[in-house]
Formats: structure tokens, sequence, C-alpha cells
């Protein structure tokens, strides 16, 4: 199966379960954003190019379920989706910590970039609020779900390199 | 070697593809602010929501049983050891009782829905909620009921305790309701007590806000807030929330007051859209 084709179905499963399951996954109401787990890995595995086209797709997609103006995700998670590619990719280190911290920093990024745009397009009127009460909980949230999903969404995603944890992406 | 040329590739960049996502996600941004609500990217929209349907069903239905069982569980505590001994013999009636129990709930909230639909003499439709917000930020449900039913854009929304919220996307079979919780909602309120008026918005962190009330006019805890009616958008007179914390700062222009729905919106189940209610619908979100 081609590298696009299988980025293209786990985004459609990622759809999928973005609204069947996960605002079932509600902690706190922060709702689980599994789009951005797979662009991460994604990004983790195929670097940035991969990473910006599928964060792309990813974000439409995102808009598109949900309420408001379409693009700012699409926007923002092109961008982290290569970001991220860029630096998995170019930064070397053994053990997990680096991939979890690039997570988290994705993570927190995607957070911040994203309450800017909707903020700059007048629709974040509580944006310095927003950053303890959605924000960094959403981030929290997303990078221990990235730490749990990662090992088995880059096996699915990279077929001829599987691997089994973080480590083995170090 | 070929592992060092392998992750080189990988990781070149192409910052023009940046540049073009970032353009192209501008450009639908754009579109989206300029074509109307029957444009082409609203139409994808509203496909969306039309095939999220089956999914947001299923997924009520899968987790349905995990939540019923966490429950039961909960339950248990109290008198483990009656179940144990017990435990066979009781399953058969606890699941019918459960099922009678789930019934009679039911039928109280529906019966609580029509009376208050009855009361404030409005024509309804009844609804299921299918979807539950699929988004931190965005605070919308999903439900069962569209153009078929006669549900269209701009319906209010409510339920046994009050306002629930609005309309913002219909299909066929299902609709979408914006919050009255999202942070792009407003609704037009009067303090019944005092009949001042206001406009209360919602917020990303949960809580109601009322806004655009002066310190001399500032209601106190416990007052009710109703909707006014002004522009439109919702009938008058439906209850939004009651007022639980009022602040102000001396240089401050308008008073802090936060607002409770009375209505358990996160747990909601059944609503009712007000169809060919007297007032006309306009824009979502506040608008008024």
């Amino acid at each position: 199966m081609s590298k696009a084709l299988t980025a293209a179905i786990a985004l459609l499963v990622a759809a999928i379960l973005q609204v069947s399951l996960a605002p079932h996954l509600a902690v706190f109401g922060v709702v689980p954003n599994l789009f951005f787990l797979v662009v991460v890995t994604l990004a983790f595995v195929e670097g940035p190019v991969a990473g910006g086209v599928s964060g792309f797709v990813g974000g439409l997609l995102f808009d598109l379920i949900g309420t408001s103006v379409m693009g700012p995700y699409a926007l923002v998670l092109s961008v982290v989706g290569y970001t991220t590619g860029m630096l998995s990719a170019n930064l070397f280190a053994e053990g997990w910590l680096l991939p979890v911290t690039i997570v988290a920093v994705a993570s927190l990024s995607a957070e911040l970039a994203y309450g800017v745009v909707l903020a700059v397009l007048g629709l974040g009127a509580t944006f310095w609020r927003d950053i303890v009460t959605v924000m960094i909980p959403s981030a929290i949230y997303h990078t221990v779900l990235a730490v749990l999903a990662y090992p088995w969404l880059a096996r699915i995603l990279r077929a001829e390199r599987p691997m089994r944890s973080f480590r083995r992406l170090a | 070697m070929k592992r060092l040329e392998i992750d080189t590739r990988r990781g070149a960049g192409r910052p023009l593809l940046l540049v073009g996502l970032v353009v192209a996600a501008l450009i639908l941004t754009t579109l989206w602010y300029r074509e109307g609500d029957t444009g082409p990217l609203h139409a994808v929209r509203r496909g969306i929501v039309a095939v999220s349907q089956p999914f947001a069903i299923a997924g009520t239905v899968v987790t349905t049983p995990f939540r019923a069982i966490g429950g039961w569980l909960a339950g248990l505590g109290t008198s483990r050891s009656d179940y144990d001994a017990l435990e066979a013999q009781n399953l058969d009636l606890k699941q019918r009782l459960a099922a009678l129990e789930e019934a009679k709930l039911e039928n109280e909230r529906i019966r609580a829905l029509v009376d208050f639909a009855d009361t404030q003499n409005l024509k309804t439709v009844g609804a299921r909620v299918i979807g539950r917000p699929t988004d931190t930020r965005q605070r919308s449900i999903l439900i069962d009921r569209g153009t078929g039913s006669g549900v269209k854009t701009g319906d209010a929304v409510i339920a046994a305790g009050g306002l629930v919220g609005q309309v913002v996307e219909v299909t066929p079979w299902s609709s979408r309701v914006l919050l009255i919780t999202d942070a792009d909602s407003g609704v037009a309120v009067l303090v019944e007590r005092t009949r001042v008026n206001g406009i209360v918005r919602g917020s990303i962190q949960g809580p109601l806000h009322l806004e655009f009330v002066g310190k001399s006019a500032a209601p106190v805890i416990g007052d009710v807030l109703l909707t006014s009616g002004l522009g439109g958008v919702y009938p008058k007179d439906i209850v939004v929330g009651e007022v639980t914390e009022v602040s102000a700062q001396q240089t401050d222009l308008f008073t802090s007051i936060t607002v409770a729905s009375r209505v358990d919106i996160d747990r909601i189940e059944e609503v009712l859209v007000i169809v060919g209610a007297a007032a006309a619908s306009s824009e979502p979100g506040g608008g008024e």
C-alpha cells in the first residue's frame, strides 16, 4: 500500500473516531484531537512534507466537522506538522525524551497558534484565560495520548521500518 | 550508510510547499467569509454533517454500555454482600429494572419538555441528541431532526430547564445546534426582576457571562435571566439561566456577571426545536 493511501486512510479513520468516539473521551471538557495525533506521527515517521500535507488535510477535516470558520486549523496543523517533521528528522538523540518533548511542544504550539488565529479572526475573545483553561490542559492531554498511541500508530504508518517505542524512533 | 541517506531525504523540507499550504488555508478562510450560507464550502460542511450522523449515533450507542457499567459499579459499593449472594437470581431482574428505570426517566424528561413547551405556548419538534461536541473550543451538538421534520437554520432549541442553543446546520435527517455555552454564541436577555437588558455569551471555560450591564443596574445573585426577544433570534421569555456571581473593579465600565444555565447542557439527551415560532431567525452566534 502506498504511503499516501495509508496516510489518507489514517486521516479518514481519525475523522470517523473524532465524530464518534472523541466526544466521549473528553476530560474536564477537553476533547482529544485525533487529527493532531495522526499528523504528528506522520511527521515523525515520514518527515516534514508528509507532516505539512497531512496537517493541511487533517486540519481541514477538523474545520469541516466543527462549527466555526473553515481554514484556521488547516493553517495551524500544516505548519505544526511540517515543523515537527523538520525537528524529528534533524535532531538526533537517544531515548524517549526528545520525541516526547517535541510532541509536547508541538501540541502546545498548535493550541497557542490556533488560539491566536481565532483571536485574529475575532473568534477568541478570551485568549489569555484560554491559555490556562484550555490550551495547557489540551496540550497535556494530547501529549499523554501521543505517548500512548504513538508506537501503534507509527507501526501502522511506517510498515517498512516498524517501531515499538519512542526509543526505537530516536 | 543507506539508513543515513534515507533519513537525510526524509528530513529534506520544502519551504515553498509550506507557504502554498498556508496560502491555501488563508484562501479557504477568505472564501468562507465571502460566500453565503448557500456557497460550496457551506454545502460541503452540510454534507459532512449528514455523513457524520451515523458515526455519531454509533459512538453514542457503543459508549453507552461503558457509561452504564461505570454507574452500576459505583452502585455496588453500598451493598456488595447482597449482590454477591443474590447475583445470579437478580441479574435478569436488574436488567429489566434498569430498562424500566431508563424508560421512566426518559418519560419524565420528555414530559417535562412537553410541559415546558406547552407553558411557553411554543410549536416544537422533539429531538434526541445523537452527537456531542467534537472540539474543546466549539460547543455544538447533533440532533436527529432535520428539514424533514420542519427544522430550519436559526430555529431555537430548548430543554426543560430553558434555552439550549440555535440550529446552525440542517440536513434532511439531522441538525447541528450551536450551544449557548459556545464562545461565539450570544443571547439577548433581560433580568426578570429589573427588566435590564444585556447579552449572555458563552465561553470556552463553560460558564455563561452577562455582558453590557452597567454597575448601577447590576443584578444580584439568584436573579433569573430570560430571553428578551430583541433581534428576533430567540422567542421572548425563555429562561436562559441564573446569576451566580457578580463582581466589578472600580475601573471597570461594566459589571462582571457569571450566569449558570438551568440545563445540564453537557449531559442533555432530549431537546425541543422551536419551529414556526413568531420570532424570525437571524445570523447565529449573537448577532443580536
